[in-house]
């Protein structure tokens, strides 16, 4: 008979073993002697442990109890509150150097109000314009998901965990089989093209200098290089990123561009266009059966849009038929002969010469809304409280929204907890260095062309990031405030409390200003954390 | 909230054992007062769902092991600390288990506190929470997220690698 190894013995001696095991190897004991020499070896060691570890701390003072904990490190939060105000100003400088597009001056997080009726138009758009924006968005939106999914599955397998390697691998795998049913990679140095004729009978990404498609391309098609062309087919959705994005064909889905200049020629769009890029243009010839949406510097619609369109842009200009109604936040709009608009044209501008319409160009009504930036930067008109009042309880309530979905979506967020002042310093360090990083690095990837679009998603995700951020410290101070009262409370109601706390927080005149820019890097931090802890180890949730 | 006097009191019955086993967990590294105040913290603000049927020694203890872990764990981010994936092997053969006792006399017990102190944190950690806290091997499984048997390979493996550091011709001797 075999004697049972020394862990079965170890762990029998600290009573660690099932009753079965015990009894198995009582019986053993029974009749071996050499094992119960062990045993009892075992157990004097156990006790020499016990007495080892036992007879510690006798003379230890007893240290008076504190209830809260000691706030670490004022001074490295006062440090931290500098370095925060020399760089946001150091940002802001070289954002205005860079000259970003007044379209995107809109997103900047430091002229907040702007940002979130931008982010809530959106969603107001997609409530009312109802399933088919919706599915859409989801359809191209999947088809970005699938990119950054593969960029995670590749980081991950760089990184021991290959745990999440499989994951994202196995996401994107599902992603795609909803997309579409196999994909195809083309990717070289100088020039990708389909040529007339040729079909691609799946998606295919393609990766160059040059990426043209003059064949068919039966899935969705994502190009990226620094000229993309299009001029035969995509039966799905096309996502582009680019420093030229021209497009003659014909889409069977939406596209989503993003580029220095889109120019769109001769094209048929079955669904909607989203252009991000400095130049927009929408030549006569062209027909968008969806929406438009452009995010632009300049944008140009001559061509024929089926439905609404909306424009974020410095110079909008639209000649073209518009089935909806055409909404623009731009710093001039003008609507010019042969321009119809069957629906309203809306516009927000900073001044009301800002809009010229031609006669008879418009079915509906013309609405000029100036956005009087005064009253947004130093206290606001008596007159305009109500309508203040009610556009906080808008924007309150999409965040709220938002929020609840956010912590469905991404319980370990709700789990977020920084258990000392300390912990709150380096979260509103690293998101400051977000902050700071993103836009630089996304810059300098940016100049390399092929970069581009890997530029576009990150200042994207920035840009979701930082209104995510608010959200994510507001239902941890909500978690906080239930936690402290002893009564833990459920998330949606933690968010509630907490995004109540905010919103009064960041509308104090001034100061308001300074504690948005706080809670912001400090919910970037958080979700900086969680994002670095999910591929290394659970360092910041319980 | 609990009542404060009450709760004052059970503070000062129970912080020492509450530092000591701060300090035996986080090793030399940590701040074992900063710790123990911690797990008194959250023990005072968390009080209303203390049961008063289980001693509360046991509850003040788990919430400072399981703190303690979360800061070790911070601590060694980059290396994965408790996975059920990398068990190690053990010494098939390894030293007498009694050797250790044999050579527990009053003058190397210090040094035996070292050795412990010395071990890696996936081994100590077990250790110090089946040796000091008392916990059984399921809840330790429970507490660091690995199996039963991981955790007596790894209470094992600690014994064994004490046995080792204690049998070395030590340097200490020869000063």
């Amino acid at each position: 008979m075999t004697c049972p190894e020394e862990l079965e013995w170890s762990m029998y001696v600290d009573e660690a073993l099932t009753a079965a095991e015990t009894a198995r190897l009582a019986q053993h004991l029974a009749s071996c002697s050499a094992c119960r020499a062990r045993v009892d070896a075992l157990g004097v060691e156990a006790e020499a442990l016990r007495a080892a570890l036992a007879d510690e701390e006798r003379e230890v003072a007893i240290p008076a109890f504190r209830k809260t904990p000691r706030q670490r490190g004022p001074l490295g939060a006062a440090a931290v509150l500098i370095g925060l105000a020399t760089s946001s100003l150091a940002v802001a400088d070289v954002l205005r150097a860079l000259g970003w597009a007044e379209s995107l001056a809109a997103l900047n997080p430091f002229t907040r109000s702007d940002a979130i009726d931008f982010l809530f138009g959106t969603l107001v758009f997609i409530a009312t314009e109802g399933r088919s924006m919706l599915t859409s968005t989801i359809e191209t939106a999947g088809a970005a998901v699938v990119v950054a999914l593969l960029v995670a599955a590749a980081l991950a397998a760089l990184r021991k965990g290959r745990g999440a390697a499989v994951l994202s691998a196995a996401l994107a795998a599902i992603a795609f089989s909803q997309q579409s049913g196999a994909l195809e990679v083309r990717r070289s140095e100088g020039g990708v093209s389909v040529a007339a004729g040729e079909t691609i009978d799946d998606t295919l990404i393609a990766m160059g200098r040059e990426v043209e498609i003059n064949g068919r391309v039966t899935g969705d098609l994502i190009a990226l290089g620094q000229r993309v062309v299009i001029r035969g087919s995509v039966d799905g959705q096309l996502v582009t990123g680019a420093r030229h994005v021209e497009i003659e064909g014909t889409l069977g889905g939406s596209v989503l561009g993003a580029a220095e200049t889109v120019n769109l020629r001769d094209a048929m769009i079955a669904s909607n266009l989203y252009g991000f890029a400095r130049d927009v243009t929408v030549d006569r010839d062209v027909e968008i059966d969806g929406n438009l949406v452009a995010f632009a510097s300049t944008a140009a619609i001559a061509g024929t849009v089926g439905k609404d369109a909306y424009g974020f842009a410095g110079e909008l200009e639209a000649t073209g038929t518009i089935g909806g109604d055409f909404v623009a936040y731009a710093g001039s709009v003008r609507v010019r002969e042969p321009a119809r608009i069957a629906g309203d044209v809306v516009a927000h501008v900073s001044d009301e010469n800002a809009v010229t319409v031609s006669p008879g160009a418009v079915a509906g009504e013309v609405r000029t809304r100036v956005a009087d930036e005064i009253r947004d930067r130093a206290g606001r008109p008596a007159e305009n409280t109500g309508s203040f009042l009610a556009g906080q309880a808008v924007r309150f309530g999409a965040a709220f929204v938002t929020g609840l979905i956010l912590l469905w979506l991404v319980p370990p967020l709700a789990r977020i907890s920084l258990d000392t002042a300390g912990e709150a310093v380096t979260s509103a360090g690293i998101g400051l260095v977000a902050l700071v990083a993103v836009p630089v690095i996304a810059l300098m990837t940016g100049i390399t062309l092929i970069g581009l679009p890997i530029a576009v998603l990150a200042m994207l995700a920035w840009l979701a990031a930082l209104y995510l951020a608010k959200i994510v410290v507001a239902h941890f101070i909500g978690k906080a405030v239930f936690d402290r009262t002893g009564r833990p409370a459920h998330f949606a109601l933690a968010l509630l409390v907490g995004l109540l706390l905010v919103f009064v927080a960041i509308n104090i005149p001034l100061l308001g200003l300074l504690l948005n820019f706080v809670l912001t890097i400090t919910g970037l931090g958080m979700i900086v954390i969680l994002i670095w802890g999910l591929f290394q180890d659970k360092s910041l949730i319980d | 909230m609990p009542d404060d006097a009450k709760f004052e009191q059970l503070y000062r019955s129970h912080y020492r054992r509450v530092r000591g086993l701060c300090r035996q967990l986080l090793g030399p590294a940590g701040s074992a007062e900063d710790a123990a105040q911690e797990a008194f913290m959250r023990a005072y603000r968390a009080f209303d769902r203390y049961d008063p049927a289980q001693p509360f020694a046991s509850w003040i203890m788990s919430i400072a092991s399981r703190y303690c872990i979360d800061v070790v764990r911070r601590r060694a981010k980059a290396a994965r600390l408790f996975d059920d994936k990398d068990v190690e092997l053990i010494e098939p053969q390894s030293n007498d288990a009694a050797a250790l006792d044999t050579l527990i006399t009053s003058e190397r017990a210090a040094e035996l506190k070292a050795a412990i102190a010395s071990l890696p944190d996936k081994q100590r950690i077990p250790l110090v929470l089946a040796y000091y806290e008392d916990a059984s091997y399921d809840e330790i499984a429970s507490a660091l997220g690995i199996t039963r048997n991981h955790v007596g390979v790894l209470i094992l493996r600690a014994k064994q690698a004490l046995r080792r550091k204690m049998l070395e011709p030590c340097e200490g001797e020869s000063r």
